[in-house]
């Protein structure tokens, strides 16, 4: 997908390809540099101050002559039914600029849009300061108005593939996810550029994908949470194996091709689908041709705070976004991904969220790795197998403010000690530590419930130290946008966790 | 499951409650403690939650986002008669066989009609301003001083006129 300049009518109010986005970061992490589209490499982002009004890059020069008074009253009548200055202007309450996006290839896709039949919206393409590219409403919005309708025709589905493959899908034999088709109908439909059709909607995908954890270099790799970690690994095994498949079925196919079909391309368009798709029937999320591809609705980035509905209205054959608040003129228009916290959010759309109520810090491995004296191997087997059996084995996690119920019961039984299954008094502790976590009693015993305190300081103090570990390496890199996000996850991570090192000292209840 | 939208394990749960108290945490535990939440603190919400319904029983809908809980009342049709009826709150633990002879209002009727008619098959509100009235002669109150069926009877017949919606 290369992007050639173009040829421009009307150049003043282009954005500018070749420059960055505006370098304005008052929450630096928050950026979805995924989300940027052709051509705008992922900037190394400039430190700091807002930027001074001039620097904010779209304001026009005059290039042409005077024009006479028709001209002049056209102008002034346009200007007044286009909704809103497009050279950076500021929204009234959170001080994010943003200008809207007016390059040849943005209104080639909505003359694209329009053709294959897509109603108009009350949405605009732009570059706001926090997010990069996302979706503004040109006009007020009200609570449980529809913002966006895809028509079938223009959602790429397995279903909708079916027709086009045809029988080439049944005669292949192996059962195809319909995340690793639609990737591969993506990938064919790069290779095949203007032939495809679907030129204006490719051209508007992003280049590349370098804030996304699995394109991370192995230096950055190391940096991620454990957790987030073994996230990035399977995805990475899911892209191979989807990618072994996907030659498979062209070489059964081979009329298909143009050119081989390289891993990075098939990985650029399984990352496409991956952070573009969406479920067309959310009740029902394991159907295999659940998901689809929706031009135009893809645009419209993830906040926590936004509450929207989507589904596919049977009667207009389209899929339909429905906001349930209002958005004023001016402001971003934003749907819910999901209740994700920030390491998911990375891993899987590569950005992360300021202030997202869904982090959490997870310490299964700690807790497994946790060395209590007293304990031998054989009473540690036995009590993790004892945990496995009541459902309470791993997903240990610290939220703000906030021990889960599950580690609290870990710990429990873990400082029963000593732990010996003959003895009556271990009997009587275990069946003592069941009560408690069917909430009949409060405590198996108060030197138990001292110890879980002492436990977990020490478990918080080691999570801590990793901690500062990976902010001081970070710190000493070169800043850019992979590296700020890992920062932001860190620093969160460090406030959680003193969070509960905080509840222990004041000796509240957990 | 990486797509939008994602419906990712939202949990809901429903159960019982006597509003504005903290109940046994062993009713809790067993259902949201291997979800990874407290049953001591969703207790407490959802006491908080139910202030509104002191001393009645409801249904209260669980919500669990990413081990999140939110904490919403269910309306029920018997919940809203007998806070209509405005009685004193009582303990329930010393009181047995309670007996709702109080008195509504037919406009108190309605009122809970509109908010129980999403839930209700009812074609018209009329219908479910009739069940409304059922649901107040079984829990044995009298509706502008007659008895609920009366009343139902003489909407069917057209005597008392009710709102179409």
């Amino acid at each position: 997908m290369s992007n050639t300049p173009t040829t421009e009518r009307r150049p003043a109010k282009r954005l500018k390809h070749d420059k960055p986005p505006p370098a304005a970061m008052p929450a630096p992490a928050s950026h979805r540099t995924a989300s940027f589209t052709a051509g705008i490499p992922t900037p190394p982002p400039t430190t700091g101050s807002l930027p001074r009004r001039d620097s904010f890059p779209f304001r026009p020069k005059r290039t042409t002559p005077r024009l006479g008074r028709t001209a002049r009253s056209r102008a002034a009548k346009k200007s007044k039914t286009t909704t809103l200055d497009p050279f950076g202007e500021h929204t009234a309450e959170s001080g994010v600029e943003h200008a809207i996006i007016k390059d040849k290839q943005y209104f080639e896709f909505l003359r694209w849009l329009k053709a294959q039949g897509c109603p108009k919206t009350k949405l605009t393409l732009a570059e706001f300061s926090n997010t990069g590219r996302g979706m503004m409403a040109t006009k007020d919005i009200k609570a449980g108005e529809v913002i966006v309708q895809v028509p079938e025709k223009n959602l790429v589905t397995m279903k909708g593939l079916q027709t086009v493959y045809g029988s080439r899908i049944s005669r292949f034999g192996k059962k195809l996810g319909s995340h690793m088709f639609i990737a591969l109908h993506i990938a064919l439909l790069v290779q095949m550029r203007e032939k495809s059709g679907w030129l204006p909607y490719l051209r508007m995908l992003p280049t590349k994908f370098d804030t996304m954890p699995v394109r991370y270099p192995e230096d950055l790799l190391e940096f991620l949470p454990p957790n987030a970690k073994v996230h990035v690994d399977k995805q990475k095994q899911k892209i191979t194996s989807d990618y072994k498949l996907a030659l498979e079925f062209l070489q059964a196919n081979s009329d298909l091709l143009n050119k081989p079909l390289t891993y990075e391309e098939y990985e650029w368009a399984w990352l496409v689908v991956n952070t573009r798709c969406i479920y067309l029937d959310a009740k029902k999320q394991d159907s295999a041709d659940n998901i689809a591809l929706a031009p135009m609705l893809d645009f419209l980035n993830h906040t926590h705070e936004a509450k929207t509905e989507g589904r596919f209205d049977n009667k207009t054959k389209a899929y339909h976004i429905k906001t349930l608040l209002p958005y004023n003129k001016g402001a971003q228009c934003m749907i819910n991904y999901g209740p994700h916290d920030n390491c998911f959010i990375l891993v899987e759309y590569g950005f992360v969220t300021p202030m997202n109520p869904y982090n959490y810090v997870s310490v299964d491995s700690a807790f497994l790795n946790l060395t209590i004296p007293g304990e031998s191997a054989a009473a540690k087997k036995e009590k993790l197998e004892l945990l496995d059996m009541a459902g309470y084995l791993g997903d240990y996690v610290f939220h703000k403010d906030d021990v889960s119920f599950r580690l609290l019961a870990g710990l429990r039984l873990r400082l029963i000690n000593p732990f010996n299954t003959s003895s009556a008094t271990t009997q009587l502790a275990i069946s003592r530590w069941h009560s408690v976590v069917n909430g009949e009693l409060e405590q198996v015993s108060d030197e138990n419930e001292r110890l879980v305190r002492v436990y977990l300081e020490k478990l918080c103090n080691d999570i801590l130290a990793d901690t500062k570990k990976a902010l001081a390496a970070l710190a000493r890199k070169k800043t850019t946008f992979s590296v700020m996000h890992l920062q932001q996850i860190w620093i969160e991570t460090r406030d959680i966790v003193l969070s509960i090192v905080d509840k222990i000292h004041r000796n509240e209840e957990l | 499951m990486p797509p939008k939208l994602d419906p990712n394990e939202i949990k809901i749960i429903y159960l019982r409650a006597t509003g504005g108290e903290v109940g046994a945490s062993s009713a809790l535990a067993p259902k949201i403690g291997p979800l990874g939440l407290s049953p001591k603190k969703v207790g407490e919400d959802i006491a908080k939650a139910t202030q509104d319904w002191k001393g009645l029983r409801v249904t209260v809908q669980l919500t669990i986002q990413n081990r999140q809980a939110a904490v919403s009342v269910v309306p029920s049709a018997s919940s809203l008669v007998i806070k209509a009826l405005k009685e004193a709150p009582r303990d329930r633990k010393k009181e047995k066989n309670i007996k709702h002879n109080g008195n509504i209002s037919l406009d108190d009727v309605i009122e809970i009609a509109r908010i129980m008619h999403p839930k209700s098959y009812a074609r018209s509100l009329k219908g479910t301003i009739k069940e409304i009235l059922g649901t107040a002669f079984s829990v044995g109150c009298t509706v502008d001083g007659q008895n609920p069926k009366d009343l139902s009877d003489s909407i069917e017949e057209g005597e008392v006129e009710v709102p179409e919606a």
